[in-house]
């Protein structure tokens, strides 16, 4: 029984990777998946679009932004002195 | 057999009208009479969401922790005390680390949070006293979440102290935060506007993905092709009567994420539902080409899932940040029609009428249901093959 099993089975693979359009089906949709989801697919947040409303013109005020500007999770998008650009 | 489009006298453009009537009639003879599309539009939403909209969560509540005391005393109480009155944690009391870890190993806790004996003692010292947080990280995002919940209850007993003992913290700066749009923070809230894009995806491209297809396979094609109806009036004719039954879908699933999931709506129903129009279009223009094209109900609904409903789900933005995605992938999400209407669907359902967030998204399913509707009227031709 066991050799005829594996007959069976060699057919199968060949039939498998013999055919144009199986080894298309077999192996391109999953690695083009893993590529495209697997980077997609990631709860990581980075550049975070965020604005800054700093009424202080003191070099405190603008340390604490740097800090801000500086990390790679973060990404300015919009500065203020006045309520327009910092609450909308 | 080409296709008639010699130019026809004006005397039978009443005839376009009545071929169209009857084909949409026969269409809709067919759908009460095969009742399988009326179960994509209405039973597929309502399973979706029901199973989605309970099971998926991204919130951590409950999360069973370990409390490793090795000498309780009245500091080590006051401080586990914040875990047992937070919701986010379900404290279970261990005496020693080994057999918090093999709870952590066996996945019985998520998190160990460590006293050691010496805490209380060390509280006074001007070092203060060190405690050891240990969390699983093998879910990274439940595990962020519970050691920022883990910090919460530690700065609130902190807080605490302050206020008992006199002493000062010195914080020089104090964040007041805001959460707009979602204050309750709730995941579902975010999540099931997303999920009814998906479910709406899936209708669409499923609804039409068969219909050409089986019009194919039951070689009913044939049959229409004698007709004198032309094969703009067979796209319309199909377009219509599924286009009324995706809206429907949509109708049910925003009542159920409202009434039942008490999703807040604050945008205005015609905006949420002139959105789904559109997006309904593009998704439906999409089953079509997809069905004109594989001319087989198997395939066309192979396709019509891997093609639309897995990019939809991880490329849209319904559950991944877009933003935060590598550049070659954030591009490809601009191909992805649900991405529009996910960024549509949360604003409307959370945010209002924003129409700076509106408008330009309904743009892009505007050109999107053009195009995959003009290519689907070029391939299908009166040809047999």
């Amino acid at each position: 029984m066991l050799p005829r099993i594996l007959a069976l089975m060699i057919k199968e693979f060949l039939a498998l990777l013999k055919d144009k359009r199986s080894r298309v089906v077999v192996f391109i949709p999953p690695i083009l998946q893993l590529l495209v989801f697997g980077y997609a697919a990631t709860f990581d947040l980075n550049r975070i679009p965020f604005a800054i409303y700093n009424e202080d013109t003191g070099p405190a005020s603008r340390d604490l932004v740097a800090h801000f500007a500086g990390s790679p999770n973060f990404r300015q998008v919009a500065r203020g002195g006045n309520h327009a650009a910092g609450e909308h | 057999m080409n296709e008639v489009s010699s130019p026809k006298p004006a005397s039978t453009r009443g005839g376009g009208a009545m071929r169209l009537r009857g084909l949409i009639r026969k269409e809709f003879y067919q759908i009460l009479r095969d009742p399988s599309s009326i179960a994509i539009a209405f039973l597929l939403p309502v399973v979706l969401l029901l199973v989605f909209g309970y099971g998926v969560s991204l919130d951590a509540e409950h999360v069973p922790v370990a409390l490793v005391v090795e000498q309780p005393s009245a500091d080590t109480a006051s401080f586990t005390g914040g875990f047992e009155q937070s919701r986010y944690f379900k404290p279970v009391y261990m005496r020693d680390m080994h057999a918090a870890e093999q709870a952590l190993m066996s996945r019985q806790v998520s998190a160990i949070v460590h006293l050691r004996a010496d805490f209380a003692r060390q509280l006074r010292q001007p070092d203060g006293a060190p405690v050891q947080v240990i969390v699983n990280g093998v879910d990274a995002n439940t595990g962020r979440l519970i050691l920022g919940y883990v910090q919460g209850v530690w700065q609130k007993w902190l807080q605490q102290r302050v206020l008992e003992t006199g002493e000062t913290l010195n914080v020089p700066v104090q964040l007041q935060p805001r959460v707009w749009f979602n204050s309750e923070l709730r995941s579902r809230n975010f999540l099931v506007p997303g999920l009814i894009a998906i479910i709406m995806t899936l209708i669409g491209a499923l609804l039409t993905a068969l219909v050409m297809a089986r019009e194919w396979e039951r070689g009913t094609m044939e049959a229409l092709m004698v007709t004198p109806v032309t094969m703009r009036e067979v796209l319309v004719g199909k377009l219509v009567p599924y286009f009324l039954l995706g809206m429907g879908g949509m109708g049910l699933s925003v009542a159920l994420g409202v009434w039942l999931f008490g999703v807040p709506l604050r945008g205005s129903l015609w905006v949420l539902f002139s959105a789904a129009a559109l997006f309904l279009l593009a998704a439906l223009g999409m089953g079509l080409l997809i069905s004109t094209v594989a001319k087989n109900q198997f395939v066309a609904s192979l396709v019509a899932i891997l093609a639309t409903f897995l990019p939809a789900f991880i490329l849209s933005g319904f559950i991944f940040d877009i933003g935060s995605m590598p550049a070659v992938v954030q591009w490809l999400t601009y191909l992805i029609a649900a991405r529009y209407f996910v960024a549509m669907l949360q604003t409307i359902f959370l945010a209002g009428n924003v129409w700076s967030v509106i408008l330009p998204n309904a743009l892009a399913l505007v050109i999107m249901a053009a195009f995959f509707l003009g290519v689907s009227r070029r391939k299908l031709r009166k040809r047999l093959e």
